[in-house]
């Protein structure tokens, strides 16, 4: 089967200057939750935006489902659908008719739009909600609706910008659960960008992770943290520990390699016990995806947002509250 | 490849989007029926009593100006429009647009007509608000039939497209809201002043007159005054292909420049 989604030197230059996307290659396969890691500003909106046909390529290939890009837009129109990172339902009216807007814009008639909005909104947990003004929802109710109103005509792919941002915990949870119940149910193809580590490990098959304009490399979220090898446990021990293999100190705790951690760790704690040590604390770490990001990109996520893509997150995030 | 069904589809679903906003909060509509009462209870009455204005025909300045003040209320309606866009672009309405199936051409069009759903609601105050002080200022009564007046519905509708697609097309090229804002003030009291809307062409100097010809709300105001005050409609014809005519120019321009909202 061909891939879902080819890209090839993906180039995207906004004005003169800047240079958003700079040469982007990867493939997405059909069925598949592919994400896009990285900081605000790493490029992953804009990749987005170039495969939902929002904007123009500046230099490379990129094709959806066999459509090329700009010839065949209108066809890869009709088979995505798209959530994006700003708030796109409409504040002023109620999510019924949100959806069957939506359901219309994408030529189902008025009895059809009414059918397929029921079905979502029941399918979404909105039913009870149907009638209210948007702008009464919470953000996680608000997230559900515009996912509900990308899926109206059963698009092949999903696009999803930032699908948590602003959201609490719970509702988090609520979106993630709601994404994957849909992914399982309908086989759909979903390409989604976050800056959440917890995110991206936690619903993606695959991860590209990004850093300015650049993808530094693309595995699934377990090889790519096999990739940056063990993990570790720490001990805080009283007594001299006896000859560990690879042990180092560090800030006064021994820290012994391991590649599996948590299941290590009961058995170091017996032998130290054993040896006459006291155990005062005892630790596992495991190798996290932030470890194969930092790895990657070569610093933490956090110390690289740009300025206007925070606030334009913020301004998101404010909405959604 | 350009479906005209599943455009013109298209363009009735981005209107039946306004017209569910509209439902949800009248209040827009009762603020700016302010603004067309003092036009004519004042600025109307003043110059009427004065006889300052040769209205050219057997009616009285007040009933003359009349049409006038509803092409403003039209006016001043659709040319901010572009800035309801801006604000769709800056909140992820316009992107889900975008995405949809539908050609740049249809949403263009889709939006200069909501911008007539507004200009509708605008339209049936002034015009209620003309019948009922009518009654009390006989110099301000209607002398058309009632289905003159109904036919100045889709002329309304029409004024409003054209003023909404020049507000739109400053919103694609200058893509903020405050210069979106800025070109409308500069541009309405230059169109509404240059048009034949508190006066007669005839009164202006050559090159006003010039001006005038230009303006496409000369030919909305013709039209309306046609059917709500002398019954002459012999420009019509023209009138009419002058508005579509700038509509479709616009409108086209809008739709190959619509793009650079997103970039």
């Amino acid at each position: 089967m061909p891939p879902a989604i080819v890209v090839k030197d993906l180039k995207k230059r906004y004005g003169k200057s800047v240079l958003a996307v700079d040469g982007v290659s990867f493939d997405i396969e059909e069925g598949e939750v592919f994400g896009l890691l990285g900081p605000n500003g790493a490029g992953k909106t804009t990749i987005v935006k170039v495969l939902t046909t929002l904007l123009s390529i500046t230099d490379g290939k990129v094709s959806i489902l066999g459509n090329e890009r700009p010839k065949r837009d209108y066809e890869i129109r009709n088979c995505i659908g798209y959530v994006p990172q700003d708030v796109s339902s409409d504040s002023a009216l109620t999510g019924y008719e949100n959806l069957i807007i939506s359901a219309k814009l994408y030529g189902k008639n008025g009895r059809e739009a009414k059918a397929v909005s029921e079905d979502v909104l029941k399918q979404l947990g909105l039913w009870d909600a149907k009638d209210r003004i948007v702008k009464t929802y919470s953000g996680g109710m608000i997230r559900k609706l515009e996912v509900g109103q990308a899926m109206v005509h059963d698009p092949k792919i999903l696009f999803l910008d930032e699908p948590s941002i602003g959201l609490d915990p719970v509702a988090r949870k609520q979106v993630w659960e709601s994404i994957k119940e849909l992914k399982e149910r309908t086989k759909l193809t979903v390409v989604l960008t976050t800056h959440y580590m917890e995110e991206a490990d936690h619903l993606c098959d695959r991860i590209a992770i990004m850093s300015i304009g650049k993808i530094a490399t693309v595995g699934t979220p377990a090889a790519l943290k096999a990739s940056v090898g063990m993990g570790s446990i720490v001990l805080e021990v009283k007594g001299t520990p006896p000859e560990i293999p690879g042990a180092r100190m560090e800030n006064g705790s021994i820290v012994i390699p391991a590649a599996e951690p948590s299941k290590e760790l009961p058995k170091m704690v017996q032998l130290l016990t054993a040896a006459g040590c006291e155990v005062l604390s005892a630790k596992a770490r495991e190798t996290t995806l932030e470890d194969a990001f930092v790895k990657y990109a070569g610093t933490k996520i956090e110390e690289m947002d740009q300025w206007s893509a925070v606030r334009k997150t913020r301004r998101t995030a404010g909405r959604l509250a | 490849m350009i479906d005209l069904k599943v455009e013109i589809r298209n363009i009735l679903v981005i209107v039946e989007l306004e017209v569910r906003r509209l439902r949800h909060d009248y209040t827009d509509i009762a603020v700016r029926a302010v603004q067309p009462i003092v036009w004519l209870l004042v600025f109307g009455t003043v110059f009427s009593s004065r006889g300052i204005i040769p209205t050219g025909g057997d009616y009285t300045y007040l009933q003359f100006v009349a049409p006038g003040i509803l092409a403003q209320a039209v006016l001043f309606v659709a040319i901010f429009f572009g800035i309801m866009l801006v604000w769709d672009r800056d909140s992820g309405n316009l992107a889900k647009l975008l995405v949809a199936p539908a050609s740049r051409y249809s949403l263009v069009l889709g939006k200069c007509f909501s911008a007539s759903v507004r200009a509708i609601a605008q339209a049936v105050v002034v015009l209620s608000l003309i019948a009922i002080f009518g009654i009390f200022i006989p110099d301000m009564a209607l002398k058309q039939n009632p289905l003159y007046i109904v036919l100045t519905i889709p002329v309304v509708i029409l004024i409003a497209a054209v003023a909404a697609s020049i507000s739109i097309l400053f919103a694609t090229i200058f893509r903020t809201r405050e210069r979106v804002m800025g070109f409308g003030q500069l541009l309405t009291l230059p169109l509404f002043f240059t048009s034949s809307a508190l006066y007669p062409i005839t009164m202006m100097p050559w090159y006003l007159q010039w001006l005038a010809k230009i303006n496409p709300l000369t030919y909305g105001v013709d039209l309306l005054r046609g059917l709500m005050v002398t019954g002459d409609l012999s420009g019509a014809p023209v009138d009419l292909a002058v508005l579509l005519g700038y509509l479709l120019v616009l409108s086209a321009a809008c739709a190959a420049l619509f793009k650079r909202m997103m970039e």
